[in-house]
């Protein structure tokens, strides 16, 4: 839990930095310098123009772009067949692509050994961890509406981008991923990937990734290489004006996300490039929900009107929740060891307030004080499914040049490619499934702690939400406004 | 006298021991070093004492000091006095306000503590700094020192790079963890 405490004789550290800035050489503060005065000390181009340099979005319609797709499922507890799909049998991908090792729910050695193989370090965690904050607050403080956004999965699709891009654009990108080069990045993804792939009898936790390319370009050999080794993607060459292609696409989200996406594509005809990418996450309570205390009561909307919806009920005698400045939070345990996060805002504020600022939405991920004490849960049975597109977004945080005439993805292809669209696809569901807490669960409740405190997670007002791995990676975070 | 001099001009001036030194850098410099002192103290009284005082230390500075660039010289100064009069105020609890927003958000740039404590020296605190600086992109390094030495708001910033002000600050947020990492990854201990 990291705080920021300021005592009546702290800001002796923030002075001693300030100062540093203060004492930066000349020609750094003549750069930033406006050019209102003191033109004459010989600057080059002048801070506004750094800032905002002119014509950056020209050329988006020129013939060939690029277009990046993100899926993303979470499914609680219920699976949902795959639908059968027609007009995708011919889809062969170009390079093999074997599935790290899984194992089984019990089995510890091999977890433990895949995790000594795959050491992820901690700037990268730090940096996926900021990458989260900074676009779910982008995107969560905005929504007016049910959101679910997986900031693993477009941070996946991004990193796998930025190991095929140069120059500016490649800058642009490393720097909002928060790493210092591309091929750190692509063994950190690797690294991670192994660790988080999950299969087994109880739950699974899948990212996929897949290249669809224009069989009238060729693509790099050391890109699709580094994207199956690190990324797991598999690569298709196919005819991208034609319907079975799109079909296929469809179908391979599909089989990804055990059915609960089912995009529909249409055929782009500007379109040489196309990257996939779905998170699919399946887990079960630890302590599952009685299906005979799920009754219906009021969900109270932020416009101050309710409705109905069937609510789960649970009381834990002894459990951690935790008290913040405007809100409560407490979590339930996943059985695969990660967690979901409920963040309950106090009755003043609205949820978007809690997601106003990175900085603000991580306080409520993870500030506050601990307790411990009862914590009785009523919680609304809800599944719903999120489109969006994130052009407009990562464009404000920083990534200009990939989406214009500009863009220099060298290392994917001789062709002048740009990326004409972001979007992702998200569905969630929860209900009460679960089995009851086995020995090989980690739970807290179960702890000595004297209970300090009550906490009524009474979620029927708008909320937010995050699914975060046994990692500590944000698979998912949400916002639940409404049940209709 | 309003005519704009040129930093030779006016530092010949202050080496001439000529008090027309004091009214060219008010002439040229004075609004932004006003906002400066302004940005930390949110007191116009003060930041004007602080305006004032910049020019005596300047007036008993040079000679022997040349600088180089005046209005960094200048801005120096008034940053410095002006972090000491808000710290000095906030002690005697003599109002003004009791958070100095550009302090609270470096606390977010300060490393985590290492086993071994000894605190970095100043020189190679800035050098580590400096060092970040030059190798963040252009816009970037701009963007910081606008927020951190000229004491730009959001809003201001926000219009500069034409984005909303809510989306300015998870750049800033960026680039903050980003030092902070940086100093870590050098070893600094504040």
């Amino acid at each position: 839990m990291k705080k920021t405490v300021h005592s009546d004789s702290s800001y002796e550290k923030e002075r001693r930095l300030m100062d540093a800035v203060t004492n930066v050489p000349d020609d750094l503060i003549s750069e930033a310098e406006y050019p209102d005065f003191g033109k004459e000390n010989g600057r080059g181009k002048n801070a506004a123009s750094i800032l905002r340099p002119a014509g950056k979005w020209r050329r988006i319609t020129a013939a060939a772009c690029a277009v990046l797709f993100l899926g993303a499922g979470i499914f609680l507890a219920v699976r949902t067949a795959v639908p059968p799909l027609s007009g995708s049998s011919s889809a062969a991908p170009l390079v093999q692509v074997s599935m790290p090792d899984t194992y089984e729910f019990s089995d510890f050695d091999t977890e433990r050994s895949i995790r000594e193989a795959n050491p992820v370090s901690e700037d990268f965690t730090e940096a996926i961890r900021n990458f989260s904050y900074e676009t779910a607050s982008a995107l969560l403080s905005r929504s007016r509406d049910n959101l679910n956004y997986s900031p693993l999965s477009l941070y996946y699709a991004l990193a796998l981008t930025a190991s095929g891009a140069g120059g500016e654009t490649q800058e642009e990108l490393l720097s909002l991923l928060g790493m210092d080069n591309a091929e750190d990045l692509s063994l950190q993804c690797g690294n991670l990937y192994r660790l988080l792939y999950l299969e087994n009898e109880i739950g699974s936790q899948k990212i996929a990734s897949s290249l669809w390319m224009d069989d009238s370009i060729q693509l790099k050999q050391g890109f699709l290489e580094n994207a199956a080794r690190n990324f797991y993607a598999e690569s298709f060459s196919m005819d991208l004006q034609a319907q079975e292609t799109a079909e296929a696409m469809a179908h391979w989200i599909a089989g990804q996300t055990e059915g609960t996406l089912t995009p529909s594509f249409t055929p782009d005809s500007q379109s040489v490039l196309s990257i996939l990418n779905t998170v699919y996450f399946h887990d079960e309570w630890v302590t599952r929900f009685s299906e005979s205390r799920t009754e219906p009561d009021s969900f109270y909307l932020a416009d101050g009107s309710s409705v109905s919806c069937d609510f789960m009920n649970q009381t834990f005698g002894s459990a951690s929740f935790s008290v913040g400045n405007g809100f409560t939070r407490a979590s339930l345990g996943l059985k695969n060891g990660g967690r979901m996060i409920f963040i309950l805002p106090d009755e003043t504020i609205s949820p978007q307030e809690l997601a106003a600022t990175p900085e603000r939405l991580q306080e409520a991920f993870e500030g506050g004080e601990d307790y411990s004490g009862e914590v009785v849960w009523q919680i609304p049975k809800f599944r719903f499914s999120s489109a969006m597109n994130l052009n407009e977004m990562l464009q404000a945080a920083g990534i200009d040049s990939a989406f214009g005439g500009d863009a220099d993805f060298s290392e994917i292809t001789d062709y002048d490619i740009w990326i004409s669209g972001i979007t992702q696809e998200t569905c969630i569901g929860i209900d009460e499934k679960g089995v009851e807490a086995s020995a090989f669960t980690k739970i807290d409740y179960a702890g000595a702690a004297m209970p300090e405190g009550r906490a009524e997670m009474i979620l029927n007002r708008p909320f937010l939400y995050g699914i975060v791995s046994s990692e500590g990676s944000l698979l998912f975070a949400g916002i639940f406004e409404t049940p209709a | 006298m309003n005519e704009i001099m040129d930093d030779q001009q006016i530092i010949e001036l202050f080496w001439k021991r000529d008090e027309a030194a004091i009214s060219g850098s008010h002439a040229k410099y004075g609004i932004p070093l006003k906002r400066i002192s302004f940005r930390i103290l949110s007191s116009h009284e003060d930041s004007e004492e602080c305006l004032n005082d910049t020019y005596m230390k300047a007036w008993t500075s040079i000679p022997p000091q040349r600088p180089g660039c005046l209005f960094a010289y200048l801005g120096r100064i008034i940053r410095n006095l002006s972090l000491n009069r808000w710290q000095k105020n906030r002690a005697e609890k003599r109002g003004g306000p009791a958070n100095c927003l550009l302090l609270s958000e470096l606390s977010e740039c300060i490393p985590s503590p290492r086993t071994v404590e000894h605190e970095t020296d100043e020189t190679f605190l800035t050098e580590t700094l400096v060092s970040w600086l030059r190798g963040l992109p252009a816009g970037s390094r701009v963007l910081f020192l606008r927020r951190y030495w000229y004491g730009d708001s959001l809003s201001e910033l926000a219009e500069a790079c034409g984005i909303p002000a809510g989306r300015l600050a998870g750049r800033m947020f960026r680039l903050r963890k980003s030092l902070k990492i940086f100093l870590e990854k050098e070893g600094i201990t504040l």
